[in-house]
């Protein structure tokens, strides 16, 4: 009876794409299932958003008013007429220049000289090297350090050596500001990036290494580039999306610092332009079309990013 | 060349500072440590304010009670006693005016004969013969006028004279009742609410005549103050500080000592008085009291305890009494009792004592009105965290006895006094003073981070300072010594002492060590201060008395392990049905009006509170009040869910809101708006608050068609402006007066710079602006004003104060001004204040705050205007219940809710939470001392503000920037800042556009625009 009623075994070429995924789909519901959760996390609150925050920015929006429809005027008036939409995006390049390649190198190096270590020292190195980042008041040991005060450190040092007659205000100096603030970030910047290269290397087959010395590897440094680091991609990767949106969204380590915004608009950033419009003058429209632009800076850096790590290895 | 002028002298100036300051051992090797004295100073011609240097430095050396006291100890008590009658001793010439003296008949004030009121402020002189030279108590016979919730407070003077400086400042307390219900068989009893919990009684000033002998505010003292008074015809006199009284009659007795317990026991079985049986033990709840002295002693409800009287495990019971509200020196509560047999009696209590660790507290007791002997009025009840039963006695074996006689009705009062601890803590607040004294000494010779290396020569220069610091180390060792041999007192509290004695003792062993241990000398006496601060704090909480006799048995303090599990189990099961942490006080309809809170529990729960008394029973107005956190405003608007009514809004946010439509403007000049002339009593209701607040809160300007708007948004809640402080010990020592404008606060810079000190100011341009009578705004906020001449010579004054006075720009004022380096400096007045209270304990009483220092014009008027900033309660755009709305608004401004609510939260949190309310009234109802409150009402009387024009936010920025280029590249201030005006004028017209108001083209004035209008509309035309 049974071999009579044998389907006929269905072949990918008999349906079309739709019908083959739903399929799927429904052979995988468990798996679906157990997706659904954070997809709607993920879809409520970053997809939604994202996109209204898009279609904000196409209006005059203010918080407490019903918003117009006001087309590109956001847009138009962001790269026509906002001097100060220059100065942050200079500064936010400024800093994701120097802040994100030098972090993500710094992460990558301190965590493969820690890696070198045995177990129990490792353990308390990486708590050192990552508390930075997750204490989120650590700025206040540099506000105290170069604190405007002639009883910050640096001012009473430089008192005593005589080197200055009166105090120096760090974070209101335009000569001053940027450096510190550079200085400042990349010590906090040793964060997700640095804990995920430490997992990363821990995750390599040793074996590898032993294939790769029969196979001919000269060095430590040949290691690194032909073994460990194409073993680590995904890592890397996540690493570095971390550093970049880290140093675009760079904004609040700067405001802790030196108050807002920072004189001059020296340190000034797009996100402290975001929170200007946003925040102090409610205008939320424009600060969308401000954060809009961050976001297609992101992902246009994200995209590059990847296809530089593509040749890893290589 | 007028620029110049300045600078070339300033430049002589330092030139002649740089020359001296080489001199400067020498000068002190040569003379001591007159150099600070022969700088001499500027002085103004006012003497006789408060806060003159003359009333300062009399002030500061003003001998204490102890000093008296041994210079008159071989003075006797008096043989006889007499009695100033009020009226008939009166001597009008020798009163002031503003006093108000009027003659009463006591009569109309539940007395008899005749008595004299007294107005709040000036002084009362009356004359008498004295019989006898000797010691004197001194007893008053008076009648608290219900007037405000403070206290009264009188100096006394003899001969025009304040003996010592316990005498500047006498308490007299007020009397205040309970509103009970009363049940059939007239005992008082709690109402309870829908849900089972008991409501507080209102609490009001019941007036009557007291005869109080005098005691020292503090409580420091466990006998009445003394005078020393010489036979013949001499002038006394009351100086008023704080509300007015009646006064029928002063009476001087004989300062003869209390009769000791032993005394009065050997009288009792002299007498042959008796134990009283059992049957004869009553008992009566501690949460019921006849009367108190204050309006924040009121019933409290204790849940810790399942034994405590009445309990419940789901509701709220008003249980017990006391606690921290009952902590100050001179608090009393009073119980009648009526016992039903003759005899002895001893009186227990269940209390707590769970605050003061480590220490005891101390009360007095008073029958009806005296105190039955000497150790009843140092009664200890010692630290524990839990409840504890015992018999008023020596704390240890002995319980006293009472003498009462059957049907007679006693009062019964305890009052919050220092007991044994008062001449400790009396020694330990002399030995601060002292070091402080010391500390400045040494600090003007090394500044504040001397040089560890350098050889200072104090021994030459300062040796008086160094012997002093030995002999203070002796007084301290002596503390020590009582502290050890006290029972009740835990080693927790000793070690402060014992650092600073160690401390002391470093320094006195070698000159080397003064330099080293300044800093850590510095912690040690701010610890001391502090443990001073805590210890005359006199916390004690009671539940209920039982009047028994002897050797009836003690009722347990604590109740048993099942016990407590049944009332944990129940009160958790109940905690399923009831909802404790509701702010709401039961069931609220439809019509209840929507308050939303954004502060805290401990607030919110006051102002509930405050509704369920006041609010509703006299609007009928239901409120339900939420808490909720702050961001929480802004999205519920958006979603039309927001609440009617939300106080607390700073006056920025206020503006943001309004012109954006969140907000009803509670009066508009637009006829057309659906609010014109909605709310009553607009103007009536703004008459309580300064009137520069309103001006913050409201918008004044042209719209798009050339109207004038106006309108107000809020009714102003708090107002916090800036004062100056000052140390005066050390103004007084180098010989400095306060300074009264800003060129005396410039000229005190080179004297105070000599002492290594400083002086602290903000770069703040608009109070010069303002005391010049200028605007930052100029065309109803249409541009920018700080481009006229005015602003400009105001910027630049400003910023040459920190480039060529080198005042300093970044410092933390309350540090400086504990340690003495910043003598004088701008502060907010509560902000501050409450700072200093709490941190810099240790300078208690030798700082004061005055009125900002002014600019002088033309005519020689000092104009002290400061510029404020205010915070209001709003009406939110799309409020349901407008009328109820609005009568809460009205409610929450006005003087009774505004000082009731900042003297529960200074009960609760301690002095520390002033606040700056924006109601005039309501400030002289807090609890200031009459020399501050003086001082702040001085400077609330000359407040102004800055309309909230749009735009506003771009200014404090670009001239902030210019400030930073004039201070770090030097810069030309005046130059810095026009280069921003454009900027400024640019955002300004902007933000205008975006809200249809009308605008100026860059550069253009009104006035301009008008003529080319009227220009246009001739050539139209």
């Amino acid at each position: 009876m049974s071999e009579k009623t044998v389907k006929k075994p269905v072949s990918r070429k008999d349906m079309s794409k739709l019908q083959w995924t739903l399929k799927e789909m429904r052979r995988n519901y468990i798996g679906y299932i157990m997706i659904a959760p954070f997809m709607l996390i993920f879809l409520v609150f970053t997809v939604i958003p994202v996109a209204l925050s898009m279609t904000i920015s196409f209006t005059d929006f203010n918080m407490l008013q019903w918003p117009n429809f006001v087309g590109m005027d956001n847009y138009i008036r962001l790269f026509l007429e906002d001097d100060l939409f220059i100065t942050a995006v200079k500064n936010t390049l400024i800093f994701a220049v120097l802040v994100g390649p030098t972090s993500y190198l710094l992460s990558l190096i301190t965590a493969w000289f820690i890696n070198e270590l045995s177990p129990k020292i490792r353990a308390i190195i990486t708590l050192i090297f990552y508390a930075p980042s997750i204490s989120g008041g650590a700025t206040m040991i540099w506000t105290t350090l170069f604190s405007n005060d002639t009883y910050g450190w640096a001012n009473a040092y430089l008192l005593k050596l005589g080197l200055i007659d009166s105090p120096i205000l760090w974070f209101k100096d335009v000569k001053y500001i940027m450096p510190l603030c550079i200085m400042v970030s990349l010590w906090t910047s040793l964060g997700t990036s640095f804990l995920s290269f430490i997992a990363g290397l821990q995750g390599i087959n040793r074996s590898m290494y032993e294939a790769a010395a029969m196979d001919g590897i000269k060095n430590r440094w040949q290691e690194l580039w032909y073994v460990t680091l194409p073993s680590m991609k995904p890592q890397l990767m996540f690493g570095a999306v971390m550093a970049i949106t880290g140093a675009f969204g760079y904004g609040s380590i700067v405001t802790s610092l030196c108050g807002f915004p920072s004189t001059d608009y020296a340190a000034y950033t797009i996100s402290h332009h975001l929170d200007d419009y946003g925040g102090t003058r409610m205008e939320i429209g424009y600060a969308s079309a401000i954060s809009s632009i961050l976001f297609l800076m992101m992902m246009g850096c994200n995209l590059l990013v990847q296809k530089l790590l593509r040749k890893v290895g290589q | 060349m007028n620029k110049k002028t300045p600078t070339r002298l300033l430049a002589f100036l330092l030139a002649v500072l740089m020359t001296c300051s080489m001199f400067t051992f020498e000068m002190f090797a040569a003379e001591g440590d007159t150099a600070a004295d022969s700088s001499s100073t500027t002085q103004t011609e006012e003497t006789g304010s408060s806060n003159s240097l003359e009333s300062i430095k009399e002030m500061l050396t003003e001998i204490s009670y102890v000093d008296y006291l041994d210079q008159h100890a071989d003075a006797k008590p008096a043989s006889k006693e007499f009695v100033i009658n009020a009226v008939d001793d009166f001597v009008a010439e020798k009163t002031d005016e503003k006093a108000n003296a009027t003659i009463v008949n006591a009569s109309d004030y539940e007395g008899d004969g005749k008595a004299i009121s007294i107005g709040e402020s000036g002084k009362v002189t009356w004359t008498a013969e004295v019989p006898s030279t000797g010691m004197y108590y001194m007893e008053v016979e008076y009648y608290p006028i219900a007037y405000r919730a403070t206290a009264i407070e009188r100096a006394f003077s003899i001969d025009g004279k304040v003996p010592y400086s316990e005498a500047r400042y006498l308490t007299f307390t007020k009397v205040w009742k309970e509103q009970y219900e009363v049940d059939e068989n007239g005992n008082p009893y709690f109402k309870s609410d829908a849900t089972g919990n008991h409501i507080r009684p209102d609490k009001i000033e019941d007036a009557e005549w007291r005869t109080v002998t005098v005691y020292d505010t503090d409580g420091i003292f466990n006998e009445p103050l003394k005078f020393y008074l010489e036979e013949g015809v001499h002038d006394f006199s009351f100086t008023a500080l704080r509300e007015p009284m009646i006064i029928k009659s002063i009476r001087f007795y004989p300062a003869e000592s209390v009769k000791s317990y032993a005394d009065v026991l050997a009288e009792y079985e002299a007498k042959g008085y008796k134990e009283v049986s059992g049957d004869a033990t009553f008992k009566f709840q501690a949460e019921l009291p006849d009367a108190t002295s204050d309006q924040t002693l009121y019933p409290l409800s204790d849940r810790t305890s399942p034994i405590t009287e009445p309990q419940h495990s789901a509701h709220l019971l008003l249980n017990t009494i006391g606690s921290e509200k009952w902590a100050n020196p001179g608090q009393w509560i009073r119980y009648k009792v009526t016992p039903t047999e003759t005899g002895l009696y001893t009186i227990v209590l269940r209390f707590k004592q769970n605050l003061l660790e480590g220490m005891f507290t101390s009360r007095r007791i008073y029958i009806n009105g005296q105190l039955p002997f000497e150790e009843a009025g140092r009664l200890r009840f010692n630290f524990s965290e839990d409840w504890q039963v015992a018999a008023l006695g020596d704390g240890e074996d002995t319980a006293y006895q009472f003498y009462f006689e059957a049907g007679k009705t006693y009062e019964i009062a305890l009052e919050v006094g220092m007991g044994d601890l008062g001449p400790v803590v009396n020694n330990v607040s002399k030995v601060v003073t002292s070091l402080n004294k010391d500390y400045l000494k040494i600090l003007q010779l090394t500044g504040a981070v001397p040089d560890e290396y350098r050889d200072y020569g104090f021994g030459r220069i300062i040796p008086e300072t160094i012997r002093d610091l030995a002999r203070q180390k002796v007084v301290l060792e002596e503390v020590l010594e009582t502290i050890n041999t006290t029972n009740g007192m835990k080693g927790s509290q000793v070690s402060t002492i014992e650092d600073i004695i160690r401390i002391l003792t470093k320094m006195t062993s070698s000159e080397d060590e003064i330099a080293k241990n300044m800093s850590d000398l510095k912690t040690y006496i701010g610890n001391l201060g502090t443990w001073m601060l805590n210890a005359r704090t006199q916390p004690l909480e009671v539940d209920y008395f039982i009047i028994q006799g002897q050797s009836e048995e003690l009722p347990r303090a604590m109740e048993g392990f099942w016990e407590s599990l049944a009332h944990e189990v129940g009160a958790f099961i109940a905690s399923f049905f009831y909802d404790y942490n509701s702010i709401a006080s039961g069931e609220l309809g439809e019509e209840a009006v929507l308050v939303w809170v954004g502060s805290d529990r401990d607030r919110t729960k006051i102002i509930r509170t405050l509704i369920d008394n006041d609010f509703t029973p006299t609007t009928g107005y239901d409120v339900d009040l939420k808490l909720v956190v702050g961001g929480a405003l802004l999205p519920s608007v958006l979603a039309g869910a927001g609440p009617d009514v939300y106080p607390s809004m700073d006056s920025q946010t206020i503006i943001n809101y309004a012109i954006r439509g969140a907000i009803i403007p509670i009066y508009t000049n637009n006829e057309e708006s659906e609010y014109y002339g909605l709310f009553d009593g607009v103007d009536e209701v703004m008459e309580r608050f300064s009137p520069s607040a309103r001006v913050e809160v409201s918008f004044k300007g042209y719209n798009a068609d050339g109207f004038l708007m106006d309108e107000l948004y809020a009714l102003p809640e708090n107002q916090s402006f800036s004062m100056l402080f000052y140390r005066k010990d050390i103004l007084a020592d180098l010989d400095l007066e306060v300074p009264k404008t800003w060129d005396d606060m410039l000229a005190m810079v080179p004297v105070c710079q000599f002492n290594n000190m400083e002086i602290g100011m903000s770069p703040d341009y608009i109070t010069f602006l303002y005391q010049a009578g200028g605007d930052q705004w100029a065309d109803e906020g249409m541009r920018i004003n700080i481009d006229s001449n005015l602003a400009l010579e105001c910027f630049e004054k400003m910023c040459n104060m920190f480039t060529q006075y080198s005042i300093p720009y970044a410092y933390d004022f309350s540090n400086r001004f504990r340690t003495g380096e910043m003598p004088v400096g701008v502060g907010d007045y509560c902000g501050t204040y409450n700072t200093l209270t709490v941190f810099a304990t240790e300078i208690r009483g030798l700082w004061g705050l005055s009125v900002l220092p002014g600019t002088v014009d033309a005519d020689g008027n000092v104009n002290h205007v400061c510029v404020t900033g205010c915070s209001g309660i709003i009406m939110m755009h799309g409020a349901k219940h407008l009328e109820g709305g609005w009568e809460f608004m009205k409610w929450y401004t006005d003087t009774y809710f505004q000082s009731q609510f900042a003297n529960e939260l200074t009960a609760l949190v301690g002095p520390a939470a002033k606040m700056a309310t924006a109601n005039r009234e309501a400030i002289t109802q807090m609890t200031w001392t009459s020399e501050e409150l003086e001082a702040i009402l001085d400077q609330f009387d000359s407040l102004a503000t800055i309309m909230n024009y749009p735009g506003n936010y771009i200014i404090g920025r670009y001239t902030s920037f210019a400030f930073a280029a004039a201070y770090n590249n030097g810069e030309d201030p005046v130059e810095a800042l026009l280069q921003y005006i454009p900027l400024i004028n640019k955002e300004i017209s902007r933000k205008r556009e975006e809200f249809g108001l009308e605008t100026l083209e860059i550069g253009q004035t009104l006035a301009e625009k008008r003529a080319e209008e009227a220009a246009a509309a001739e050539k139209n035309g």
